[in-house]
């Protein structure tokens, strides 16, 4: 296991027992993680089942974390209505990126019992990213604006980009193929600063940056292609 | 091809000469905006589109420059093709009998 990896699944670990102590099944979660960990110090980790298993695991726990703490938000909030809906887009979100996530876990481990060792590191990169990427996604739902109801009477003039909605959208370039991040990432800031020009709240600008984030996979997969033919081309 | 490919070569093939960005193209093609990066990613790929960067100064206008996108020549005639094709399809559907009913 990578050092990187590692510390990754250390941090999701310490982020589970934060919530431990108040859920009996994140702490159930939290512990089977931490075991998985414990047992991915010890092997090699080109052994990649450890690593995809600790992962499988760290996202069931992320996606339990998510569902759980999102609920209590608008429990504890007592808002109905649109927060309401907004907060079930936003976890119906996360479960399609999860989907997603998990699908390329499963094409990855295919590849990965078929492919030499650099495309094990390619992969073990991947993954990494993936950790991060879901673990802060999961700390955005559960810091972010969605809680928050829009401020009345806010000056229209004033163009107010959403920080978290900006937050996606950068995890969003982390995770395409090098080549493009500066291209999408200008892109995809421009479609924010349009949005909030037409005076779309911070909630609509986040709901545009998770759907972008929920496309991942195959946007990856055709930008990936893309590369690939613009260097044949040379 | 899936209906969001064709809303989105409907959309463009409305004036192929113009070009359009991401948010412009999601509104047109009345698809959820973000949900067609990998569509438009995939199409320019394959050669049917052609993009380019918003010619502004990013600085003295305050503001990202947008990516625009548009039909290539090529990916023009294919688009028309695809979206004959879908178009007769449906027209086939709409036209078939129906069955069943007394023999």
């Amino acid at each position: 296991m990578s050092d990187r990896t590692r510390i990754l699944l250390t941090e999701a670990l310490a982020y589970a027992l934060d919530f431990a102590p108040t859920r009996s099944p994140t702490r159930a979660l939290a512990r089977t993680l931490a075991r998985a960990l414990a047992r991915a110090r010890t092997r090699d980790i080109t052994s990649n089942y450890s690593l995809a298993r600790a992962l499988d695991l760290a996202h069931t726990h992320a996606r339990a974390l998510g569902h759980a703490r999102t609920l209590d938000l608008a429990r504890d909030l007592d808002l109905a209505g649109n927060l309401a809906r907004d907060l079930d887009l936003a976890r119906n979100l996360a479960r399609d990126i999860t989907r997603d996530l998990d699908f390329a876990l499963d094409r990855d481990r295919d590849r990965t019992r078929n492919r030499d060792l650099d495309r094990d590191l390619d992969l073990a990169r991947d993954l990494d990213r993936a950790v991060v990427v879901y673990s802060r996604l999961i700390k955005l739902l559960m810091h972010t604006e969605l809680g928050v109801p829009p401020r009345e009477g806010s000056a229209r003039s004033a163009v107010v980009v959403s920080p978290a909605a900006q937050r996606v959208t950068t995890l969003v370039v982390q995770l395409l193929p090098a080549g493009c991040r500066a291209v999408k990432a200008e892109e995809l800031a421009a479609e924010l600063h349009d949005i909030a020009v037409a005076g779309g709240p911070r909630r609509r600008q986040l709901a545009h940056a998770l759907r972008v984030l929920a496309t991942i996979v195959p946007l990856r997969r055709a930008l990936s292609v893309s590369g690939r033919r613009a260097a044949e081309r040379g | 091809m899936t209906q969001a490919t064709l809303a989105v070569l409907r959309a463009l093939s409305e004036n192929p000469t113009q070009e359009m960005y991401g948010l412009q193209i999601s509104s047109a093609a009345g698809l959820p905006s973000g949900t067609i990066h990998p569509i438009l990613a995939r199409l320019e790929a394959a050669g049917w589109l052609d993009s380019s960067w918003e010619d502004i100064d990013p600085v003295a206008e305050g503001r990202p420059r947008r990516r625009y996108y548009r039909l290539s020549p090529a990916g023009a005639a294919r688009a028309r093709h695809a979206l004959d094709r879908a178009d007769a399809a449906v027209a086939a559907l709409r036209l078939r009998p129906a069955t069943g009913g007394a023999t």
